[in-house]
């Protein structure tokens, strides 16, 4: 009688069935899990600490340590490159740049998108120059300049007054290529690759232009330039899984090479499957504080960790694994800029189409609640120019 | 798209089929229309992503039922949804097909049923699976599913319903 009662019932009730509606509503939970999941994954992945600090009082601070302070400009959290003319980057004060970007698709623009904008802290939007490839200063004041190939030029974009020429040697645009910036934005430092090796340095003093060039012992390859002026250098052969161990980094007086100090890499900076993925085109970051370096780390998997160095000491002060596909491009106020950008017709943030950039804290949080990661969007972008960056990237 | 259509090869076919299957057996395990499409469209919701897996095992209308299940009583859990409201306490006066009273009656009876054992009831005599099978589908133990039909046959007799004795 169950059984036919409960037939009855059953009949009663219609097909409530809809295959579309089900497959719609699959796409759109999965559309919300990628975006929410990016930006989870970009979030919980940059805050993961995979070894926690190794405190090691220091008694005297290293000449070579100098604290850059406050030098990064503050910008808001979207930028937009939008098909409104932009006008040419004009002479004279226009105050520190943000940024420049160039645009994804510069053909919709009427009668036609600049190759690239660089932005002001002012809110000013100026067009770059076509062919256009430089490096702009940690404090975005300094912007290096080369247009077409053409010798570099240092221009202050907080002062009135013509660029100013790096030192002759310095001044051949296929000869020399921007590596990085000292946190402080005081120098500059070139690199060039000779013999397949990245041994080659330029570094300029941007106030005055002033140039000293060198070359490094083989072996030894660029890392970094500091605020003290020194420079940052480690073995070529880190970057192979058959590096030295311990791997040691050095702190050379780039005029003669006088070694002011060494830096042994602690054990748990460099696991056995990781190996340093800086040099040449891909600078160490230096952060403000002067006392740390920030390497990128490869490791089998290619998984990208952050690991942020004490330089008087070796030791790790917090490593951070990156979500696949972000990349450092300079180091900033607490911590270091990641980029990823994001292109039409993929799906890992598919209502952004540009650069998506996040703050990586650097220091550890003693307990205290995390930093905020900053996550900040260059619309329509996809090369970007950051401030202390290599150039574009 | 044509990826959509490689991994979903047969899934508007199966509902189509068996749509009206998985409606009846919705309907029962909820007793209100408007939850039974929600719980049949969540069910084959969740389904999709697994889809081609779901057919490799062979029977994709008990995976299917058994989510509707599982949903059913995260539902109850969650107290998102209850039902009891909307189903009158006895039969209404003003019915007059004996037919709607009785399932007017059955509707309010398994409405005091919970959730595990109105899906035993639904499973066992409406679904006819065996006592393994209705156990596997809940994840209980097949003792756990006769004492649960146990108690929800004692539970619809003492609401007047001419219900079996266990087996």
């Amino acid at each position: 009688m169950l059984r036919v009662q409960l037939q009855m019932l059953a009949d009663t009730a219609p097909d409530y069935t809809d295959a579309e509606r089900a497959l719609g509503a699959y796409r759109a939970r999965r559309r919300r899990r990628v975006v929410a999941g990016a930006s989870a994954a970009a979030v919980v992945a940059l805050i993961i600490v995979y070894l926690l600090p190794h405190p090691s009082p220091i008694a005297h601070e290293p000449s070579w340590i100098v604290p850059a302070g406050p030098v990064e400009p503050s910008y808001p959290p979207e930028v937009r490159l939008g098909p409104s003319p932009v006008p040419a980057l004009p002479d004279g004060t226009l105050g520190p740049a943000l940024l420049a970007a160039q645009t994804s698709a510069p053909d919709q623009c009427a009668p036609a998108c600049p190759d690239a904008v660089l932005f002001t802290v002012a809110g000013g939007r100026y067009a770059l120059a076509e062919g256009f490839d430089g490096s702009l200063s940690p404090d975005g004041r300094w912007l290096l300049e080369s247009v077409r190939q053409s010798a570099y030029v240092l221009r202050d974009l907080t002062a009135d007054g013509p660029p100013q020429p790096l030192d002759a040697d310095a001044s051949s645009r296929d000869r020399w290529q921007p590596m990085t910036w000292s946190p402080d934005s005081r120098w500059l430092l070139l690199w060039r690759p000779r013999n397949g090796t990245l041994n080659d340095y330029l570094r300029v003093e941007v106030a005055t232009g002033r140039a000293v060039t060198g070359t490094l012992p083989p072996g030894e390859q660029l890392l970094a330039v500091l605020a003290s002026g020194d420079l940052l250098t480690g073995p070529a052969a880190a970057t192979s899984l058959l590096r030295p161990d311990p791997v040691t980094l050095r702190i050379l007086d780039p005029d003669g090479l006088r070694e002011r100090a060494r830096v042994t890499l602690a054990d748990t900076v460099l696991a056995a499957d990781r190996t340093v993925a800086n040099g040449g085109p891909a600078p160490a970051l230096v952060m403000p504080d002067g006392r740390s370096v920030v390497l990128t780390l490869n490791s089998t998997g290619n998984l990208t960790v952050l690991a942020t160095v004490d330089l008087r000491t070796g030791h790790l002060v917090r490593g951070q694994a990156l979500p696949d596909g972000w990349r450092p491009v300079a180091a900033g106020r607490r911590g270091v800029v990641v980029t990823t950008t994001t292109q039409n017709g993929q799906e890992p943030i598919d209502t952004v189409i540009g650069v998506i950039e996040a703050k990586v804290p650097t220091s550890p949080s003693n307990g205290a609640a995390e930093p905020t990661v900053i996550t900040r969007v260059i619309r329509g972008g996809t090369v970007m120019l950051r401030g202390g960056g290599p150039g574009w990237g | 798209m044509y990826e959509d259509m490689e991994r979903f090869l047969g899934f508007r076919e199966f509902v189509r089929a068996r749509g009206p299957a998985l409606s009846r057996t919705a309907f029962l395990l909820t007793g209100d229309h408007q939850l039974a499409e929600d719980l049949v469209q969540t069910a084959l919701a969740r389904t999709v992503p697994h889809w081609r897996r779901v057919v490799a095992g062979g029977d994709p209308e008990a995976y299917v039922r058994q989510v509707m299940v599982n949903e059913r009583t995260a539902w109850w859990r969650r107290r998102r949804y209850d039902v009891i409201a909307l189903v009158p306490d006895a039969p209404s006066p003003i019915d007059e097909a004996g037919q709607s009273i009785e399932r007017l009656a059955l509707l309010a009876a398994l409405a005091r049923l919970s959730p595990r054992q109105r899906a035993v009831i639904v499973l066992r005599f409406y679904e006819d699976l065996s006592v393994q099978e209705t156990a596997e589908m809940l994840g209980c133990s097949p003792g756990t599913v006769k004492s649960t039909t146990s108690d929800a046959l004692a539970r619809l007799r003492t609401l007047t319903l001419d219900v079996p004795e266990v087996r």
